[in-house]
């Protein structure tokens, strides 16, 4: 991802932020928002520090709570995402397709978890063959891994005001129900 | 003891489904022969519960539940 981390945005999240629903993404041309699958690393709430959305690619970038995320390019392509560049917010367009990615592997050592999402995208969308590319984008539904889920589920509820559900992404899939 | 990732979280999905569909606290020597045919070892329940955080009650903790808590995250996930 090519975005530019602004360190102002820790403190800031949108006191009149409304996260999108996922009536947001049953209804896309209503509403014109894209449904996309995401992976962040979590790590588990400590001394009252609320749980933060880290990307898994560039690790010092976390998604603000209650606030959109919005895509800046750091080659100045002129607009976010550019069609020719590679700037944007990622996501993949279906949950199979992002677990091949393998971005959503955790060990769960030192309390880091791996925890996939559905996003709404929206402003500047650029398609690709498997996802999207996007200029704004906010999680809509949270899933963190059943053994976390006592530890981060109200916490990332409650931190990103979006549902939080249980799904084990580690499970093999393509017609497996798993290893027991 | 260090479970592979797979191995705890599929203990995990296992005793919470199995839990929330008891509905009701379940004798813990249900549990643990359920949890043998599947394949689960004591270990492998013991962290299980540990990691979901299972309410014991009764005597020599002999009933295991899902905690209020966990009960409100759950939601059925389907593969489609």
């Amino acid at each position: 991802m090519n975005y530019i981390y602004d360190p102002r945005k820790r403190v800031r999240p949108d006191p009149t932020f409304k996260a999108p629903t996922e009536a947001h993404l049953d209804a896309p041309d209503v509403f014109g928002v894209v449904e996309g699958w995401r992976t962040w690393k979590v790590t588990e709430p400590s001394f009252g520090v609320a749980p933060k959305l880290y990307s898994v690619t560039d690790s010092r970038y976390f998604w603000v709570p209650r606030q959109r995320a919005e895509a800046a390019c750091d080659r100045f392509c002129g607009e976010t995402p550019g069609q020719l560049c590679s700037c944007g917010f990622y996501s993949a367009r279906t949950l199979e397709h992002l677990l091949t990615m393998r971005y959503h592997f955790y060990t769960g050592r030192g309390g880091s978890w791996g925890v996939v999402g559905r996003v709404a995208n929206w402003g500047g969308v650029v398609p690709g063959d498997q996802g999207w590319r996007a200029q704004y984008s906010y999680p809509v539904v949270l899933y963190v891994p059943f053994e976390a889920a006592r530890k981060l589920g109200p916490a990332l509820s409650e931190t990103y005001g979006v549902p939080v559900k249980m799904l084990n992404v580690l499970k093999p899939r393509g017609g497996s129900r798993g290893l027991f | 003891m260090s479970l592979m990732p797979e191995i705890r979280s599929a203990a995990a999905e296992w005793l919470t489904r199995y839990l929330f569909d008891a509905g009701e606290p379940v004798a813990y020597d249900e549990v643990v022969g359920a949890a043998r045919e599947r394949g689960f070892t004591l270990a492998m329940l013991q962290r299980a519960a540990d990691d979901m955080q299972v309410v014991r009650a009764g005597d020599s903790d002999s009933t295991w539940a899902l905690s209020p808590d966990v009960i409100a995250v759950y939601e059925e996930w389907s593969d489609g």
